[in-house]
C-alpha cells in the first residue's frame, strides 16, 4: 500500500552535511559517468496530417493551427530541430518567469510565438490576452546535477499551447529519442534521476496525459442555477505580467525587461510605460536562502510560490475576466491567487480553516498561524502518494518550497485558531 | 457577541471525564460479513425492494460480448480498449481516452487489469459513455498508481459511467468535477484493506469512492463503494441529484451530501460504516449552502466503525445512523435504522465543531454573506423506524463530535440526574437558545428563524432491547428558563458568580421518550420537500415531474 512518507529535515540536513563533507575532501563533483535517463517508444494512430509536411524553413502556422503533427519537428518551431532548449525560429522569444512551478527540480525552457502584424493585449492580473495562432512552448529538462543547469541535461518533453480558432489547445511531444520529440496524448511515467544540493534524488517523472494538460488549464463556470449552461475555458497559466517584469538577458548582449522586449518586438501592447507600477512576484529559485529574507520579502515569496504552484487550481472570481468562474479547486474555499488580499480574506489562504476533502492526524488546520509543524497546508507539499499537493506534475518533494512556505507560516503572528494544540 | 465569551461544555466534560474510565472504548466490536459483490434484502422495508447489483440481465447477450451485466448494449461504433485478463492496459486506456472527441462510447476489457496512472477525462470527451462489462465483470486495478485520482472527471457534461469497478486508488475513487449531467450506473470504488486506527501500519486507504463534486445533474444509481476513509459516495456543490439503489459499506461517512441543493437519496443500504447517512453544510465553499434535501427509504444499519478519518469526518462519531451538519431544508422519512450503536439520527450546529463564538463574524463573514449559516433548521423526521440504536454512543472526545454528550447520558448528568437509554433522535438546540437569546443577531439570525421548524413525527419503535426509545437535546432552547426551585437560576447558561448574568451556554441533556410531545414536536406538520429530478443526454430520472420514477412506491411515500 501507499504510505504518506513525510519528509524528514533532520535527516536530510545530515546526508547534505555527509556529501558537502565528502566533496571538501576532494571527491571532486561526485558526478556518476553512467547517469542516464532511458528513452520509450511512443505509439501514434493514423497518418500524419498533410499540412505537417513542411514546404519552406520557416514556422509552420498553418499546421500549429490545424494539427497536432506528430512530430514536434514538422511545425519548424527551432533553428536547429533537435535542440528545443535555444534558438527560436522567427518571430518566436524566449522568456523566463521569475518564479516557477515545481516539476521535480527540472529546468524549463520557454517560448512565445505570436503570429507577425498581431499582438497581445496587457493585463494587469490574468494572463495576456493572446491572439489567435499564438504559441506557448515550454521544454522540459532533467539536469544531471541541478548545480549546474547549463551542464549536461536529458530533455524530456516540449509542450505547446496553441492558441486556435476553437480556442487553447495543449500538444504534448515526448522526446522518444535524442532526434526526435513525438506527439503523446496518453503521458508517460520515465524513471529519472537528479543530483540536488549533493544528494541524489530519483523519481519516476511524469509526463501529463493531454487531459491532464486541461486539468489544470481550465476554468469551470460556478453554477448560477439550472439554466446556466456556459462551458468551461482554457488558458494558459505562466505568461502573466508580475512574473515577466524583470530584466532578462537575452544572451546576445541585450539585457532587457522582458515586457519591454516584447512591445519592441510588436508582440504586446497595453503595458503601463512605467514597469516600476506593476505588483511583481518575487524573484525565487531553489538557491534562495529563505533565513535572509526579511518579513516582507518572505510574504512577497511565500505569495509567489503559492500562486504558481497553487492558484491555477486554487482560484475563483477575483480577477478572473468570466464572472463567476472558478479553477478546478476553486470548490475547495482554499484559495491562493496572488492579488487576494491575505488581510481581508485570510480563511481563503486556509487561515483557521479545516480542509474541506481531506485530512492526516495532527495536522487539524490549514494553515495555524505561527505552527508550522500543524499545519495541512505545507504538510501536502512534504509527502508523496495520493494525498498530496499538487496531484499533478511531481513526484519529488519540493524541499526549498516547503521550507519557504513553513517559515512563511512561522513567520506569522501566533494564533492557535482556538484549538487546544 | 457581547455576552457570550466561549461555549462551554465543561460540566458534561468534567463529569464525563472522571467517569470515562469506568466505561470502555471497545474496538471489538462484530463488524458484519461484508461479502462483495453482494445481495441486500431490504425485506423491512415499506416496498420490498432490493439492491441488486450483480445479477446478468440477458446471460446470452453477456457471454456474446454484446452487453453489460446490467444490460446495457454496446454500440456497433464503439471504442473497445484491448485488453485480456490480467493485462496492464494503462497506455492502451490513456490512449483511447486522450485521443476520443465528443460523444464517444469507449468499452473496457471484461476482467481484472492493472491501471497505473490516473484516467483523466477533459471537456474534449464531453458525452462520453465509459462502460465495462459489469460491476464485478471488469475491475481496474491502480494499487501502482502513485498518486492522483483512479478516475478523475474534469468539466465534462453528460458522462456516464457505468459497469465496472475502481480498486486501490491513490487519492479518490472516481472524482467528478464540474460537470453537468453525470451518470454513475453499477459502479463500485473499493479499498479492500480494513479501516484502523493502525493505517500507519497496515496501510492507507483513498479518500473519497464516487466523488461528484462542484456539478449539476448528478445521478448515482446501483452502485457500491467500500473502504475510503472519507466518504464512500459523496456528492458536494451540486444542484439536482439523485441517488438510489446503491450500498456503501465500511467507509468513515456511508453516503453524504454535502452543500447542495435539490437532492432525492432513496433506497440505499448503508452499513459497517462510522456513520450511514449525512446532510453537511460546510462553510467558505463557492456553492455557500444546500436546500431541499430528501432521504427517504433507506436502510442504514450497523454503522459502528471506528472512525479512522480526519478533517471534519474525523469528528464523526460511530454509530451513528445518519448525521445533519449545519444544514438547512433536510427531510426524513421511511427510513430503516437498526442497530446504530449512538444515534439514528443526530442534528447539529456547526457551534460543535467550533465553539468560538466571538469570532463568528470576522471568522466566517464572506460565508456569511454568500448565504451560509452554522445553524441546523428546517429539518422534517417523520415514519422513520428505530430499531436497537444507542446501546453503546462513542464516548472518545478525539473521535466523536458528542462524546461529552454521549457520557452525560451515560452517566447520569443530564437534567434529570438520572442515566437514560441513549436517545435515538439528538437535537443539539445551541443555535436555537443563542438565536432565541438574540446573540446571533451579528450574523443575521432571529428567534424568528425558528419555531415549529425541526420536528420529528409519527416515529416507529422496534425496539426489541427493553430500551426506550428516546429524543434528546443538548441545549435547552428557552433562554428564559429557569429552575423550578429558583428563579434566578437560568438553567440554559452558566451564569456570573456574582451579577448573575449569563455567560455562555450551559448543556442540560434533556431527554425524553419519543411521541411524549415535547422534544422537537411541532404544532402543525412542517411543509413536505419538493421532488427532484436529474437530467442526463435529455432523459429526465428521479421522483419529480417527468422522472422515471415518478409513480413508483418510494417516490409516492
Amino acid at each position: 500500500m501507499k504510505p504518506f512518507n513525510r519528509l524528514k529535515p533532520l535527516a536530510l540536513s545530515s546526508v547534505i552535511v555527509v556529501s558537502s563533507l565528502l566533496s571538501a575532501c576532494g571527491s571532486d563533483s561526485g558526478e556518476d559517468v553512467s547517469w542516464n535517463i532511458d528513452y520509450q517508444e511512443v505509439t501514434i494512430i493514423g497518418d500524419n496530417p498533410e499540412v505537417c509536411t513542411a514546404t519552406s524553413d520557416d514556422v509552420n502556422w498553418d499546421a500549429l493551427l490545424e494539427a497536432n503533427c506528430h512530430n514536434l519537428s514538422d511545425y519548424n518551431l527551432f533553428s536547429d530541430s533537435q535542440d528545443p532548449t535555444s534558438q527560436p525560429q522567427s518571430p518566436g522569444i524566449p522568456y523566463k518567469m521569475n518564479t516557477q512551478l515545481f516539476t521535480d527540480y527540472s529546468s524549463k525552457y520557454r517560448f512565445i510565438f505570436i503570429p507577425p502584424n498581431t499582438t497581445a493585449n496587457y493585463s494587469e492580473h490574468e494572463v495576456m490576452d493572446f491572439p489567435v495562432g499564438s504559441v506557448l512552448v515550454k521544454t522540459f529538462t532533467v539536469p544531471q546535477n541541478t548545480s549546474d543547469r547549463d551542464g549536461v541535461e536529458h530533455v524530456i518533453e516540449t509542450r505547446l499551447l496553441i492558441h486556435r480558432t476553437g480556442g487553447w489547445e495543449a500538444v504534448p511531444y515526448y522526446w522518444s529519442s535524442e532526434s526526435n520529440a513525438q506527439y503523446i496524448s496518453y503521458g508517460a511515467s520515465i524513471p529519472a534521476s537528479t543530483t540536488h544540493k549533493g544528494e541524489k534524488i530519483t523519481f519516476n517523472y511524469g509526463v501529463p496525459t493531454k487531459n491532464e494538460c486541461t486539468s489544470c488549464h481550465t476554468i469551470s463556470p460556478i453554477n448560477q442555477g439550472a439554466e446556466d449552461n456556459r462551458v468551461s475555458i482554457f488558458k494558459p497559466i505562466g505568461p502573466k505580467a508580475r512574473y515577466l517584469n524583470w530584466d532578462l538577458d537575452y544572451g546576445d548582449g541585450a539585457v532587457k525587461n522582458q515586457l519591454e522586449k516584447w512591445e519592441e518586438a510588436g508582440i504586446l501592447t497595453g503595458a503601463p510605460a512605467d514597469k516600476s507600477t506593476i505588483h511583481t512576484a518575487e524573484n525565487l529559485d531553489d538557491n534562495t536562502v529563505i533565513q535572509t529574507l526579511n518579513s516582507e520579502e518572505l510574504n512577497l515569496a511565500a505569495r509567489s510560490y503559492l500562486d504558481i504552484n497553487c492558484a491555477h487550481c486554487h482560484r475563483s472570481n477575483l480577477t478572473i475576466e468570466e464572472d463567476n468562474y472558478s479553477g478546478p479547486a476553486g470548490d475547495s474555499g482554499l484559495r491562493l491567487e496572488f492579488n487576494r488580499d491575505y488581510d481581508t480574506d485570510p480563511r481563503s489562504f486556509g487561515e483557521c480553516k479545516k480542509a474541506v476533502a481531506s485530512g492526516a492526524d495532527g495536522y487539524p488546520l490549514d494553515i495555524v498561524p505561527g505552527r508550522s509543524d500543524v499545519s495541512f497546508l505545507p504538510y501536502r507539499m512534504s509527502i508523496t502518494g495520493g494525498n498530496m499537493m499538487p496531484e499533478l506534475g511531481r513526484a519529488a518533494i519540493h524541499s526549498e518550497g516547503v521550507e519557504l512556505i513553513e517559515a512563511w507560516i512561522d513567520d506569522m503572528e501566533l494564533n492557535e485558531c482556538g484549538l487546544d494544540i | 457577541m457581547k455576552t457570550i465569551k466561549k461555549l462551554q461544555l465543561a460540566a458534561a466534560v468534567a463529569a464525563g471525564l472522571t467517569l470515562a474510565g469506568c466505561g470502555s472504548d471497545s474496538d471489538s466490536n462484530d463488524t458484519p460479513e461484508s461479502p462483495f459483490p453482494r445481495t441486500l434484502s431490504m425485506a423491512s422495508n415499506a416496498n420490498q425492494s432490493v439492491v441488486d447489483l450483480t445479477s446478468i440481465a440477458d446471460q446470452t447477450c453477456f457471454d456474446a460480448g454484446e452487453c453489460s451485466a446490467s444490460g446495457y448494449t454496446f454500440p456497433a461504433n464503439a471504442i473497445k480498449v484491448p485488453g485480456e485478463d490480467g493485462d496492464d492496459i494503462t497506455t492502451a486506456l490513456l490512449a483511447v481516452i486522450n485521443d476520443a472527441g465528443t460523444d464517444e462510447v469507449i468499452i473496457l476489457p471484461k476482467g481484472t487489469f492493472k491501471v497505473n496512472k490516473s484516467v483523466a477525462i477533459s471537456s474534449s470527451q464531453n458525452g462520453l459513455t465509459l462502460v465495462g462489462h459489469g460491476i464485478d465483470q471488469t475491475k481496474l486495478d491502480f494499487i501502482d498508481s502513485p498518486n492522483d485520482d483512479g478516475i478523475k472527471v474534469n468539466t465534462v457534461n453528460n458522462i456516464v459511467l457505468r459497469d465496472f469497478s475502481v480498486y486501490e486508488a491513490a487519492k479518490n475513487g472516481i472524482k467528478v468535477d464540474q460537470s453537468n449531467g453525470v451518470h454513475f450506473n453499477y459502479v463500485s470504488t473499493i479499498w479492500e484493506n480494513t479501516l484502523t486506527l493502525n493505517a500507519e501500519e497496515e496501510g492507507y486507504n483513498g479518500i473519497y469512492g464516487i466523488y461528484p463534486v462542484g456539478s449539476q445533474n448528478v445521478l448515482v444509481e446501483n452502485s457500491y463503494s467500500k473502504g475510503s476513509s472519507d466518504a464512500g459516495i459523496y456528492v458536494g456543490q451540486t444542484s439536482n441529484i439523485v441517488v438510489r439503489h446503491n450500498v456503501a459499506e465500511h467507509n468513515v461517512a456511508g453516503i453524504e451530501i454535502e452543500n447542495s441543493s435539490n437532492a432525492d437519496v432513496y433506497e440505499n443500504i448503508a452499513f459497517d460504516n462510522t456513520a450511514g447517512l449525512l446532510v453537511f453544510d460546510l462553510d467558505g465553499l463557492d456553492k455557500a449552502s444546500g436546500s431541499n434535501i430528501r432521504i427517504f427509504n433507506n436502510q442504514s444499519f450497523s454503522n459502528n466503525l471506528v472512525n479512522a478519518g480526519s478533517g471534519f469526518v474525523g469528528k464523526v462519531p460511530k454509530g451513528t445512523g445518519a448525521l445533519v451538519l449545519a444544514s438547512d431544508g433536510v427531510e426524513f422519512y421511511n427510513n430503516q435504522f437498526t442497530d446504530n450503536d449512538g444515534e439514528a439520527i443526530s442534528l447539529s450546529s456547526y457551534f460543535l465543531i467550533d465553539d468560538d463564538l466571538a469570532n463568528y463574524g470576522t471568522k466566517y463573514e464572506a460565508t456569511l454573506l454568500a448565504g451560509w449559516t452554522p445553524i441546523i433548521n428546517n429539518i422534517y423526521i417523520h415514519d422513520n423506524a428505530y430499531k436497537n440504536n444507542g446501546t453503546n454512543p462513542d464516548i472518545n472526545p478525539e473521535t466523536s463530535l458528542f462524546a461529552e454528550v454521549a457520557q452525560g447520558y451515560k452517566f447520569g448528568v443530564n437534567y434529570t440526574g438520572t442515566p437514560v437509554d441513549h436517545p435515538a433522535v439528538i437535537y443539539d438546540g445551541i443555535g436555537e437558545l443563542l438565536a432565541n437569546a438574540g446573540e446571533l443577531a451579528a450574523i443575521g439570525i432571529t428567534a424568528a428563524n425558528f419555531g415549529n421548524t425541526i420536528c420529528l413525527e409519527n416515529s416507529v419503535d422496534q425496539n426489541d432491547n427493553g430500551a426506550t426509545l428516546n429524543v434528546g437535546a443538548i441545549f435547552g432552547v428557552n433562554p428564559m428558563e429557569t429552575h423550578p426551585l429558583d428563579e434566578t437560576n437560568l438553567i440554559n447558561w452558566v451564569q456570573d458568580d456574582e451579577t448573575g448574568a449569563p455567560v455562555s451556554p450551559d448543556p442540560t441533556l434533556r431527554v425524553e421518550p419519543i411521541g411524549s410531545n415535547e422534544l422537537l414536536s411541532c404544532d402543525t406538520s412542517p411543509a413536505r420537500l419538493n421532488a427532484s429530478v436529474v437530467t442526463i443526454n435529455g432523459v429526465t430520472y428521479g421522483c419529480g415531474t417527468g422522472g422515471d420514477d415518478a409513480g413508483t412506491a418510494s417516490c409516492n411515500l
